[in-house]
C-alpha cells in the first residue's frame, strides 16, 4: 500500500464551502493561513489560495496518535480531510479526494532492521558505486539523502533513522507531536529505518508511478500498485542489474 | 593495459564474485583482454593482479555482508 509522509495538494475551490477569512493574510499577493495558527495544528504545514484552488501542504503527522507515527494512505485520507475540516479554517462540501491534484509527494516506507547504523553504512557503500549519477549527502543528521547530480531532477531518496530524527528536533510543534505519539512509541522505533522518495515535479511523479495522467490525482496515487520506494532503492544500490559496472556484467 | 583500467572495465563486483585461490578465471580474462610478450610476463601480471585483488577484498571485507543487508532490506520494502 502506498504511504505518504507528506503531500502538497491543490483542492478546487468548488470543494470548499466555507473559509475562515480571518485565518488568512496576504504577503506578496499570496494568500496564506497565518503561521501562528498553523503552529497549533500538527500535520498541516501550509494552506494557501492560488489560482481558484486551495493549496494544502499536509504531513502524515496529522493522523499521529498514541502508538502511531502517522502516515497518509488510502484508508485514512477521508479522516485527514475531516481533521482539516475540524480546524475551522476550511470546510469541505464533500470529500475532495477525487478532485485533489498532487503537486509534491514524499512516498514513505518504514522498515524494521537488525542494526540500523550498519544498514545505513551498507546502503552508503553500495550507493557510492553510482556516484557518477547521484550525490550522497547528510540528511537531518540522522541518515543520508541520495540526490541526482542533474538539477532538473527533483527525485531523491532519503534514508534515515526515524528515532534519531524525532528526538533531535526540539521545535515546539515536534514536542507536541512526541506527546501525541507517546514516549513508548519512540522507544519502539529504535530499529526503524525510514525511506522517503521525494518527488517534486509532475515529470518525476509520473515516472515514479508509471502514469501518463495529465492531472495527477491524489486518488490515483493512493490506489497505485507501484512501489516507487523499492524501485528507487534498487536503482541507487544498483540492485536492478541494469548497470554493467556494478552488476559485474562481463563486457567482452 | 593497466590493471586498474581492466578492473574498472569488467566491474569490481564481477572480480570479487569470481575470485578464488586459483586464478584461472582471471587468467582467462587477462588472456582475452591483454596481449603479453611471454608467458612469464603474464604470470607476473597475474601475481600483481592477485595481490591487488587481495587488497581490494581486504578493504571490502564487509562488502558481501553489506550486500546481504541491502538485499534483505529490498525484500522488506517490497512487502
Amino acid at each position: 500500500m502506498i504511504t505518504l509522509d507528506r503531500v502538497r495538494l491543490l483542492v478546487p475551490e468548488n470543494k470548499v464551502t466555507e473559509v475562515n477569512e480571518e485565518a488568512f493574510y496576504t504577503v506578496n499577493e499570496k494568500i496564506s493561513v497565518k503561521k501562528e495558527i498553523l503552529n497549533n495544528v500538527i500535520g498541516v504545514r501550509e494552506i494557501s489560495y492560488i489560482n481558484n484552488s486551495f493549496l494544502l501542504d499536509v504531513s502524515g503527522k496529522i493522523t499521529a496518535a498514541n502508538g502511531n507515527l502517522g502516515l497518509i494512505h488510502k484508508n485514512n485520507i477521508k479522516e485527514i480531510f475531516e481533521k482539516i475540516d475540524n480546524t475551522g479554517i476550511l470546510r469541505f462540501n464533500s470529500s475532495p479526494v477525487e478532485a485533489s491534484q498532487v503537486l509534491y509527494l514524499d512516498v514513505t516506507k518504514d522498515v524494521e532492521v537488525e542494526n540500523p547504523l550498519e544498514t545505513l553504512t551498507a546502503i552508503e557503500l553500495l550507493a557510492t558505486q553510482r556516484k557518477h549519477k547521484n550525490k550522497i549527502l547528510d540528511y537531518k543528521n540522522s541518515g543520508l539523502i541520495i540526490k541526482p547530480h542533474a538539477k532538473s531532477v527533483s527525485d531523491s531518496l532519503a534514508i534515515y533513522l526515524k528515532y534519531k530524527e524525532i528526538i533531535q528536533n526540539k521545535s515546539p510543534k515536534n514536542l507536541i507531536y512526541i506527546e501525541k505519539i507517546g514516549i513508548e512509541t519512540i522507544e519502539k522505533i529504535k530499529k526503524t529505518v525510514r525511506l522517503e522518495r521525494h518527488l517534486g515535479t509532475f515529470k518525476d511523479i509520473r515516472k515514479a508511478f508509471k502514469t501518463n495522467s495529465k492531472k495527477i490525482r491524489l486518488k490515483e496515487i493512493l490506489h497505485s500498485k507501484k512501489n516507487p520506494v523499492k524501485d528507487k532503492f534498487c536503482e541507487i544500490t544498483s540492485s536492478n542489474g541494469d548497470d554493467w559496472f556494478t552488476a559485474g556484467t562481463e563486457v567482452f | 593495459m593497466k590493471i586498474q583500467k581492466f578492473l574498472k572495465k569488467v566491474g569490481m563486483r564481477a572480480i570479487l564474485n569470481r575470485f578464488d585461490d586459483d586464478v584461472k578465471v582471471i587468467r582467462t580474462m587477462l588472456k582475452i583482454e591483454c596481449e603479453f610478450s611471454s608467458p612469464s610476463t603474464l604470470n607476473t601480471v597475474i601475481a600483481t593482479f592477485k595481490e591487488e585483488l587481495k587488497e581490494k577484498i581486504s578493504e571490502n571485507r564487509n562488502f558481501f555482508r553489506y550486500q546481504k543487508i541491502v538485499q534483505d532490506l529490498i525484500k522488506k520494502i517490497g512487502e
